[in-house]
């Protein structure tokens, strides 16, 4: 008897432990890759389909320069060489890594690469021409170089 | 003479291309907020990386919103969302398309706020349905701030909600969005 209670109460508190779980922190794992803003947009540029099985929902570090700060909890980060954009939500225990950050920092960035959207000029799709873009989710500033 | 008219096409040519650039405003960070109230617990997430575009021309508009990128408190709702309700690794975002309909009656070349009547379709979820919706133009020197508030139901998008919590969840989603669009210079 005393055997089952205690068995209800271990699975109890699992159920318990796993659904007040928060969501795991990307950013202080350890990578998958390690690159620079460029390799990362000059990949996905030259063949989406190998740029994509390599590095979509992997953790991703890179560093590249910080274009936009938006301290409600995003970052848009590029390369002086390349067009295209890596645009991060910030995972909200980082949003205090923006805080004195300024443009044209280079910053070293982790999260979770989500997806790549081409730049093609449609006319029926406003949101074709805006450039090619990489989406990363949960993400942090972790370091800046000096 | 050849010169002129290759000034004369060069100049129509960069004309054109400004003021097409000019009637486009931007953001690749927009935000969008979901609440649902169900009797276990209230479901909220936020996604920072919003894609949007505004036509003040046409007063088409478009957003776009990678799912997976919507946090939430708790891990395991996340996963529940991602993996049984929206089937984000099927169908990875949802957008919009619509229009401006009270369009004419902006005056973006005057700061201020102004009420828009935005319509258009929906897809969630690979299912796609007309909403319309009150939105907030905030007009300054330079850029828009925009912001709209609208309900869906979790049943027009085809999420079916497993039936042991089906009486407890919310059949209705508060979606809140802002943004903040900037001109598009290209």
């Amino acid at each position: 008897m005393i055997v089952i209670v205690f068995l209800l109460l271990g699975l109890a508190l699992t159920a318990y432990l796993m659904y007040t779980h928060e969501n795991p922190d990307q950013v202080s794992k350890t990578p998958d890759h390690i690159v620079t803003a460029n390799q990362l947009l000059t990949e996905f540029e030259k063949d989406v389909a190998t740029a994509s099985a390599r590095y979509i929902d992997k953790i991703i570090q890179f560093s590249g320069s910080l274009k936009n700060i938006d301290t409600s909890g995003s970052i848009i980060v590029g390369a002086p060489e390349t067009q295209g954009e890596i645009i991060v939500a910030i995972d909200p225990r980082y949003k205090k890594s923006l805080a004195g950050r300024t443009k044209d920092e280079i910053v070293i960035v982790q999260g979770v690469c989500g997806s790549y959207i081409r730049d093609e000029a449609s006319p029926d799709d406003l949101l074709a021409g805006l450039g090619a873009t990489i989406r990363f989710r949960s993400g942090g500033i972790k370091d800046i170089q000096k | 003479m050849k010169l002129k008219t290759l000034f004369f096409i060069t100049g129509c040519i960069l004309i054109t291309g400004v003021g097409y650039a000019q009637d486009r405003y931007f953001t690749k960070t927009g935000t969008i907020r979901f609440f649902a109230s169900t009797d276990l617990e209230n479901v909220e997430a936020t996604n920072q990386i919003v894609t949007a575009v505004l036509d003040i021309k046409s007063g088409a508009i478009q957003f776009s919103a990678p799912m997976k990128a919507f946090e939430f408190k708790k891990g395991l709702m996340q996963e529940h969302f991602n993996e049984n309700y929206v089937e984000s690794d099927k169908y990875p975002n949802s957008t919009f398309k619509g229009k401006i309909t009270n369009n004419a009656d902006i005056k973006y070349g005057t700061p201020g706020t102004y009420d828009a009547n935005v319509e258009g379709d929906l897809t969630i979820h690979g299912v796609t349905k007309p909403v319309s919706a009150k939105a907030k133009l905030n007009i300054s020197a330079k850029d828009i701030e925009a912001g709209t508030s609208f309900t869906v139901l979790v049943a027009d998008y085809n999420i079916s909600i497993p039936s042991l919590v089906a009486d407890k969840i919310s059949k209705s989603v508060q979606i809140n969005v802002t943004t903040r669009l900037e001109p598009f210079t290209r």
